[in-house]
């Protein structure tokens, strides 16, 4: 059976907190399929706590497909979701984190007709819980983006849309913070714009994103942790020169 | 118990000092920072006034700052008062630590407003996002997740807003101008250095650059300066080799950004080889991204003494910042065999000598022109009236100027002519109240003129050291040497060669050697001729030049 959208979400030691998230993942799902879109449900759990692994279970269904990995790492587990992908497109959602009911529709719609090298973001990350903070995310053909700027900053993150053969093109690399290497995210959006994926900001879209004081994120930066070297890291790249 | 207030005051304003050379600062001494002190308070608290209120954003603080309505107070003022340390958000558009970065630098001297924002458009921007959010198709999206998840009106404020561009803090324009400058090309080897003023360092920096464009294309070797962009002396260095002022590049960066933008340099060239001759943003670097640093690099680090502080005690690159990062390094390289001992003692790397470390005797330049200034010289020294002794160095703590004041005292039958400046420190020789046989002849920037002025011996004070390099040159100038036995020297000076003292203190000792050279001009003429032939064995160029290249070879860098 062939699907239009692969909806993921992946969880790891949520609990509980999952349980919102889950809820607006089947509520986007559920709005997609309204507007008459063939979503396959996928849930992923990476070495899971007990507790998140029974909330996941508790989500469980007929038309949805529970993969259980034991990685440890967030990226593995997305690249694991990509195999078993049938969907046009795929989407990624943390089991900590909100879509809003329309996201899956309004970033299908946006992606219809264009190529298929574009990957598409909600306009704004709503940081809450440890921070209120509306982060805006630049569209890569807006005048301001800066190229060299993605050396220093990740403009996206991955809980984004696009076609799953750009994630099966550039599947995520792993994290290894004990040699000093995270941001699988920003590597990401690296290694895409290198080689010619555009990526765009659907408009009036927002992503509900909890900040916790336990963050991968947080501990990314308490660590000394680096982006690894990618494809935008020598000053002679070929994008550089487009 | 006044000699104990004195060494404590000296740590005192080592430490100021150290601190503040961290942040390229000039050095100030402790009546410095006395005298600067309210004064300079009063001034840094309206200019900390005057910064923040760029930032801040008063209707956005007492909003979601309810407390501070309450109490009555001037919001600005409860900002800097309270709010700052607490940690309260000055702006919409502002996190508690973009401002804290940037007041930092009001406060600790860092501060560039070069690199500010144009905090109006962003203001302007930030109401914008927000009234996005007041509309009803926004309201409702939020409404709707809140349903799901209440926690996202948390924390009970108003939202900020940020972005990429607000983040990153001018970092990609100078990436952007690293990128553009160097356009692509590529270096193999990378030396990077803190700058170049009249010190040893420097001088080894030019001597290794010299032997690096003889064993590789020089095209391949970039020299970049890290900490300062003194370039004192250009002469010293090989006309093949580019160099590169990146210090310019992190002026208003904090330590993490200077630290990522050398990062992204090192990258950037695509280099394969890196290596740090006293720069202290590598050294940083090391520190912080040692692990990730050797994964990427082959690393070589170049060392030449410890310090001491004023209680005696070793400090610097080899004693606090080696022990983190030696295991991240390819290479390590000594300019002398003692500091190369040290190290290997300490570390546990007997066996590891002529692999992982390796002691080069820095080259001295044999100059024709030093030679025929030191016969000239001869000439000169038969015709004066009063024999002349010559001292020359930094006037820094190290090298003990006191000493030399001491020793001057004592021999008031000779005069004391003094070359060079404070570099590290800031005491001018006066401040040392020289008797009147002393004269401060300033800094020279070439030796054979230093010599012309008929010297009986070169006097060498200094606490610590590896091998200095002005030995090696009043080595191969010809005059005789009385120096401390510290460090590295005695690998130099010895009884064949010249005179050494020990301990280096002991001013009747100096005074001693040097009326026993005044009196038996045989006898330092026979020691100055060893002393020249064994620098001329031992301190070549060429064998520097094959040195660098087997410690090179052996790691096939």
């Amino acid at each position: 059976m062939s699907y239009d959208i692969t909806s993921v979400i992946t969880g790891h030691g949520e609990g509980r907190l999952a349980v919102a998230s889950l809820r607006s993942f089947f509520r986007a799902v559920d709005h997609a399929r309204q507007h008459g879109l063939r979503v396959q449900p996928l849930l992923v759990i990476d070495k899971p706590t007990k507790a998140t692994e029974q909330v996941f279970q508790e989500f469980t269904g007929s038309d949805v497909t529970l993969i259980e990995t034991d990685f440890a790492d967030q990226g593995r587990a997305r690249n694991q979701a990509i195999e078993m992908a049938l969907g046009a497109y795929t989407a990624f959602l943390d089991a900590d984190d909100i879509w809003t009911s329309d996201w899956l529709s309004a970033a299908h719609a946006f992606l219809k007709g264009k190529s298929d090298n574009v990957i598409a973001h909600p306009k704004y990350n709503y940081f809450f819980e440890t921070q209120k903070t509306i982060f805006v995310k630049m569209d890569q053909e807006d005048p301001e983006f800066c190229l060299d700027t993605l050396r220093f900053a990740n403009y996206w993150d991955a809980l984004c849309f696009c076609p799953t053969k750009i994630y099966r093109e550039h599947p995520f690399c792993s994290r290894d913070v004990k040699q000093g290497w995270a941001y699988e995210d920003w590597y990401w959006s690296c290694e895409t714009v290198a080689s010619g994926k555009i990526h765009k900001i659907v408009p009036d879209t927002v992503l509900f994103k909890r900040r916790r004081s336990t963050s991968q994120h947080i501990k990314a930066v308490a660590n000394k942790t680096l982006l690894r070297r990618h494809p935008l890291s020598f000053y002679g790249a070929a994008p550089y020169n487009t | 118990m006044r000699a104990l207030i004195t060494v404590l005051r000296e740590l005192f304003t080592f430490v100021i000092n150290q601190t503040y050379r961290t942040f390229g600062r000039r050095n100030m001494k402790l009546t410095d920072l006395a005298a600067v002190g309210l004064r300079g308070w009063r001034k840094k608290t309206n200019r900390l006034y005057s910064v923040a209120s760029e930032y801040f954003d008063a209707e956005y603080y007492l909003a979601s700052y309810p407390d501070v309505q309450e109490a009555g107070i001037d919001p600005l003022r409860h900002y800097i008062k309270y709010g700052l340390a607490e940690g309260r958000s000055p702006s919409p558009t502002f996190s508690a630590a973009d401002i804290h970065e940037r007041l930092a630098g009001v406060l600790g001297g860092h501060f560039s407003a070069g690199n500010i924002q144009d905090t109006s458009t962003m203001k302007e921007g930030a109401n914008s996002i927000l009234a996005v959010f007041q509309q009803e198709h926004m309201k409702s999206k939020v409404a709707e997740a809140m349903q799901l998840e209440p926690m996202i009106g948390q924390p009970a404020q108003l939202p900020k807003t940020t972005s990429v561009q607000i983040n990153e803090q001018g970092q990609s324009v100078s990436g952007k101008a690293l990128r553009t400058h160097f356009a692509g090309r590529q270096f193999k080897h990378v030396i990077l250095t803190a700058h170049v003023r009249m010190s040893g360092a420097a001088r080894v920096t030019a001597a290794f650059c010299n032997a690096m464009s003889q064993i590789e294309n020089p095209a391949d070797v970039l020299l970049v300066t890290t900490d300062g962009s003194d370039f004192e002396f250009p002469q010293w260095f090989p006309h093949g080799i580019e160099r590169f002022d990146l210090s310019r590049y992190l002026e208003g960066f904090g330590p993490e950004h200077r630290m990522k933008l050398l990062y992204d340099l090192l990258r950037g060239l695509n280099c394969r080889h890196v290596v740090n001759i006293n720069s202290r943003l590598m050294w940083d670097c090391h520190q912080a991204y040692g692990r990730q640093l050797a994964q990427e690099f082959q690393l070589t680090t170049y060392m030449f003494t410890w310090d001491e502080n004023p209680l005696g005690d070793p400090v610097g690159y080899p004693i606090q910042w080696l022990r983190h990062s030696i295991d991240h390094q390819q290479l390590l390289l000594t300019d002398n065999e003692n500091l190369a001992r040290n190290i290997a003692t300490r570390f546990n790397l007997n066996a590891q000598v002529g692999e992982t470390l390796f002691s080069l005797r820095s080259p001295v330049q044999f100059r024709p022109d030093l030679r025929e200034a030191a016969n000239r010289a001869a000439n000169k020294r038969a015709t004066l009236d009063r024999p002349r002794v010559l001292w020359a160095g930094r006037f820094d703590r190290q090298k003990r100027v006191d000493i030399l004041v001491a020793i001057a005292e004592a021999m008031p039958e000779a005069d004391f002519h003094v070359f060079g400046k404070p570099v590290l420190d800031r005491k001018s020789l006066a401040e040392y109240h020289p008797p009147r046989n002393v004269f401060d002849m300033g800094p020279y920037s070439d030796f054979c003129d230093v010599l012309q002025n008929g010297y009986s011996a070169y006097l060498y004070t200094s606490q610590w050291d590896g091998i200095p390099t002005i030995l090696l040159d009043v080595a191969s100038g010809g005059l005789p040497i009385v120096a401390s036995d510290v460090g590295g020297i005695s690998e130099v000076i010895d009884d064949q060669t010249g005179w050494l003292i020990d301990p280096f203190q002991d001013v009747d000792q100096y005074c001693a050697a040097l009326r026993y050279i005044l009196a038996n001009p045989e006898e330092a003429a026979n020691r100055t001729s060893a002393l020249t032939a064994k620098v001329e064995q031992d301190f070549g160029a060429k064998q520097y030049v094959t040195h660098v290249k087997e410690a090179l070879r052996c790691h096939e860098l």
